[in-house]
């Protein structure tokens, strides 16, 4: 961006959001966040304390960097590279890759919209595979370095340290193959394959599969907390132990070198471990490397993690290891999902015009049937509930109405639902849906098909609602609610037919359980 | 009084030094409709200067100045666009041949053309639209060529900067450079962060729009970095004919290169972008004000002073004698000579950048990680200044550097005890017990939690050490057998 020179001093940020971000707005102040000191104002507060003048100061600055970040050989300056360490180096990297995560992925819509609007996304794709490239090949001289450390191989002066640590070009760049997986090796156990000492004494394996392992939140819908995705948790590793046998009887079973092999879909371990670990028996430690990284995704083969480890190790601790389990399992999260789009659409939808309930109508003349076998050879696995008709607003008698008479399916008792927890909806026959009842209940208490009905006129009648035809209820119910899956179903016939032909989800229902007589229902 | 001298820190701020340049004839070419009448071209210092004060004044509409004001324009398909024959390469690898977009340029259903300006809305004649645009096509082309001229050694120069790093002859790097990696799939080019062989194209935008962008007042041109969309406006195009030589859109050209500046290391700031994308334009001969004064420039102002002795507050101390109330009187002896003496170190500087930059982009991440250890962005002009100059700051260079050899052991101890603190706070993390987490726990958190949810919770466990030490005990009590 350019602004005149004598402009600049007009603010830019006014009402600045990401755009300008996108935009070229770096000012050094911006860059460098105050919580990091500063070479230049560290070295220039030591100068002005050491009684150096300004320009003193400044002099003394600008050339500081010929001694520090120089070196002469074969009677040229060359610039000393390896001053910076390769983890500074990886750790730019990483925050690279995090800005171009955070550019390309589909939680800020500010910087999709961007990506997305220029098309931009396939070469910032491309970028990122190459920056994941660089960044394997400076982590795995990182940890190269750190191996070495580990097994003793680098010396403890600070100067030679620093060296060794520092970045290496011809190191990162041209001496390691990353198509061979060698980076990593002791001696000792490169000497006993050679000499075919070095033998399988431990294998192992576990497996699990787990289709609903946990829920995650719908990365297409980032905007609604509630969408939900169920992930799978598949785990399949080998795991294979070796010792140097020089002697047929060994002082004991500690394992010298173990090596964890992830085994995908197909059944064929990976060609390079996941875990390796070099043990030093006589000094009860050892090196774990570990490659969280699975075949076909980038960075595969090489490692991730280097860690010490202390005690002896066998294939059943490790595979028992919930952390190294869930590290060498670790699911990358880019979240690359764009986000669902709402279809943009109208209806203008007035009240009164549309029908009053809902229903999927069956495409077949011979309707919606329960698609479970829920009644007992006798059809005798049922109780009996009752449904009350609401009380007209307008209406002052008191007087009760069965709306509906239920057979609530059992499993055989009274208290456990049928196989999809069907229940039958009936019509009261003639004389007895009127207005016209003081009580009604089921004696359930005695039997859960025994009901009692008092009337207006002040006579009460018993009545056993048994399987097959009485004179209570009609033959066929009118409705019918039961579940498939997680989901509950209603299916309705109309007053004049015997075919239901309508079909809609319901939610549970929140009245009393299977055979529970609490609450009067009233519908 | 206090008023006085605070009015008088703001001219100073607000200029530099000038010296008088012999003063370009005007061109005879025809100008657009949009330039104040009697613009001239010159590269003297106080005429530019003074030229350009005055043309900012008759077109402060067109500056974008006005500010608390919420105007936003809707440029669209009724927009006057030509596709010209210039080639532009600059957002990716796709080759496009660029298109002119004159934003609010709108041919009505009469035929008539009519312009929406920041001030006004006129009609022009189909002869005043063709100037506008062959103008604009010409600068576009003088500017791409002016950068590539510049550019064109940068990737040879850049190998070489690299062999030499690797110990091998540039022949050897070159050779492999298009190779494909057989692991990434991606070229051994990429994987070394080289740069390909800079094109003219690589500077044309995809899209150079010709309009305002209101809500980025004082601005003069724009680029949305990978997009190949620059924005120019009309007082930046007069400014770039005041100056004989473009300088505005050559700078957004660079910054559209994203071959040079790819928009997630804008993002890291891996780099001072401004300073990169200010050369060669504020280095360039006709280009009398900005190296002085721009804030862009200024540390390359701060190597100039330690490095080549020109004292840069010290001549604007010299050339602005007073402040007749928004009238700046200048003392424009002092002013030439200064400025005799600016056009040598700005000519040192232009060619001395190629090399400074070539080094740059000869292992950008290496120089990004760099300028993150020091907290300074421009790291590559500081040592590259420190390798190929002796300071002179002092009055000389013998002056200088009797200094220096005095007090070597002294400089080399300050410089080490300052790099090894520098850039280093800023690595501990926002968790203060972060360092005793073992790494391996450290990793997975960072692999099970999206970069969102780690904020998050690296929030929430600062406010609350406390139960950061729990979890970090249970952690370790829940932790792989046998690590230590």
């Amino acid at each position: 961006m350019v602004l005149p020179s004598f402009l600049e001093f007009l603010k830019l940020g006014e009402g600045a959001n990401m755009k300008i971000k996108i935009f070229l707005i770096v000012s050094t102040a911006i860059c460098f966040s105050a919580c990091a000191p500063t070479y230049r104002d560290t070295y220039l507060k030591d100068a002005q304390d050491k009684g150096f003048n300004k320009k003193q100061q400044l002099a003394s600055y600008g050339y500081s960097f010929r001694p520090l970040f120089t070196e002469e050989s074969s009677g040229t300056v060359k610039i000393a590279y390896w001053r910076l360490s390769k983890t500074r180096v990886r750790e730019k990297l990483d925050s690279l890759l995090e800005d171009m995560d955070s550019i390309l992925s589909y939680t800020d819509e500010g910087n999709y919209r961007y990506v997305d609007a220029w098309g931009l996304r396939p070469q910032l794709e491309h970028k990122e595979k190459a920056l994941e490239a660089i960044r394997a090949r400076v982590r795995l001289a990182e940890l190269q370095d750190q191996f070495n450390s580990l097994i003793g191989e680098i010396p403890r002066n600070e100067k030679i340290r620093e060296r060794v640590f520092g970045y290496d070009d011809r190191k990162i760049f041209f001496e390691n193959d990353l198509t061979k997986n060698d980076h990593f090796s002791l001696n000792a156990i490169e000497s006993a394959k050679k000499d075919g000492t070095l033998k399988l004494i431990e294998e192992a394996r576990a497996s699990l599969k787990r289709q609903f392992d946990r829920k995650e939140q719908n990365p297409a819908n980032r905007e609604d907390e509630n969408d939900f995705v169920w992930k799978l948790k598949a785990v399949d590793l080998q795991v294979k132990s070796y010792k140097i046998l020089d002697n047929e009887k060994p002082d004991n079973n500690n394992a010298d070198y173990i090596e964890m092999y992830r085994i995908p879909s197909e059944s064929k371990p990976e060609i390079w471990p996941a875990v390796r670990i070099f043990m030093f028996n006589d000094r009860n430690k050892g090196v774990m490397i570990i490659d969280v990284d699975k075949k076909g995704e980038s960075g595969h083969g090489i490692p991730d993690l280097i860690e010490p480890t202390t005690g002896q190790i066998d294939a059943k601790s490790l595979l028992k290891n919930d952390a190294l389990m869930a590290l060498v399992y670790t699911e990358k999260k880019k979240n690359r999902t764009p986000p669902k789009q709402n279809p943009v659409f109208v209806e203008i939808a007035r009240v009164g015009e549309g029908p009053k309930e809902y229903w999927e109508i069956a495409k077949d003349k011979n309707g919606w049937t329960v698609p479970i076998e829920y009644k007992n050879p006798q059809q005798s696995n049922y109780n009996i509930k009752l449904v009350f008709a609401k009380v007209p607003p307008k209406e002052e008698d008191l007087y009760y109405q069965i709306k509906y008479v239920k057979k609530e399916w059992t499993f055989g008792g009274t208290t456990e639902p049928s196989i999809g927890g069907v229940v039958e909806y009936y019509r009261s026959k003639p004389p007895y849906g009127r207005r016209n009842l003081v009580e009604a209940r089921v004696l359930h208490q005695e039997n859960t098909k025994k009901v009692s009905l008092g009337f207006e006129n002040g006579t009460q009648e018993i009545i056993q609602v048994l399987p097959g035809q009485n004179k209570f209820i009609e033959d066929k119910p009118v409705m019918i609610d039961y579940s498939v899956g997680q989901k509950r179903w209603r299916i309705k016939r109309d007053e004049n037919s015997s075919v239901f032909m309508k079909k809609r989800e319901i939610l549970p229902s929140g009245k009393d359980s299977t055979g529970i007589y609490n609450e009067m229902e009233i519908e | 009084m206090r008023k006085l001298r605070k009015s008088l820190i703001a001219v100073i701020l607000l200029l530099i030094a000038f010296t008088v340049e012999a003063e370009a004839g005007a061109s005879k070419k025809e100008l657009p409709f949009y330039f104040p009448e009697g613009v001239i071209q010159t590269v003297e210092p106080v005429k530019q200067l003074q030229e350009f004060m005055r043309y900012r004044a008759a077109m402060q509409y067109q500056a974008q100045v006005m500010r608390g004001d919420s105007r936003r324009l809707i440029p669209g398909s009724d927009s006057i666009a030509v596709i010209t024959d210039i080639e532009s390469t600059s957002s990716g690898n796709e080759t496009v041949k660029m298109k002119l977009v004159l934003d609010h340029f709108v041919r009505l259903s009469d035929g008539r053309i009519r312009v929406t300006m920041l001030d006004k809305q006129i009609i022009i004649t189909q002869h005043q639209l063709d100037v506008v645009k062959k103008d604009l096509i010409q600068v576009a082309e003088e500017s791409a060529d002016y950068n590539y001229q510049y550019y064109k050694d940068l990737a040879d120069l850049a190998y070489e900067a690299r062999a030499k790093s690797f110990g091998i002859t540039k022949e050897e790097l070159v050779k492999h450079l298009d190779d494909v990696d057989p692991v990434s799939g991606v070229t051994v080019r990429e994987i070394n962060s080289l740069p390909d062989t800079v094109k003219k194209s690589d500077f044309v935008p995809k899209e150079l729009h010709f309009g305002y962008n209101t809500e980025l007042p004082g601005i003069l041109g724009v680029c949305w970095l990978n997009s190949g969309i620059i924005y120019y406006n009309p007082l930046a195009r007069v400014r770039d004919y005041l100056t004989s030589k473009p300088n505005v859109l050559p700078h957004e050209m660079i910054h559209n290169n994203s071959h040079f500046q790819f928009v997630f290391v804008i993002l890291s700031q891996a780099f001072d972008a401004e300073l990169m994308a200010s050369i060669p334009e504020m280095l360039e001969e006709g280009n009398k004000t900005d190296f002085s004064n721009h804030g862009y420039a200024e540390n390359l102002r701060e190597l100039a002073y330690i490095f080549f002795g020109i004292d840069f507050d010290q001549i604007r101390k010299e050339i602005i004698k007073y402040d007749l109330a928004g009238n700046i009187v200048l003392n424009e002896e002092k002013y030439n000579e200064h400025f005799r003496k600016v056009e040598l170190v700005k000519q040192e500087l232009r060619k001395f950048c190629k090399k400074i930059i070539a080094e740059y982009y000869s292992n950008p991440i290496w120089w990004s990680a760099f300028n993150d250890k020091l907290g300074d962005s421009s790291s590559v002009f500081r040592v590259m200044m420190a390798i190929y100059y002796d300071p002179t700051i002092l009055g000389s260079r013998d002056e200088t550097m009797k200094f220096i050899q005095l007090h070597e052991d002294e400089i080399q101890g300050m410089a080490e005890k300052a790099y090894k603190i520098s850039g280093e706070a800023e690595a501990k993390g926002e968790i203060p017990e972060v360092n005793k987490i073992p790494k391996m726990f450290l990793a997975q958190f960072e692999n099970i939690f999206t970069k969102a949810e780690q904020k998050n919770i690296r929030e929430y466990y600062s406010q609350r050490p406390d139960e950061l030490k729990e979890l970090i005990k249970s952690a370790k009590r829940a932790g792989p057998d046998g690590l230590a």
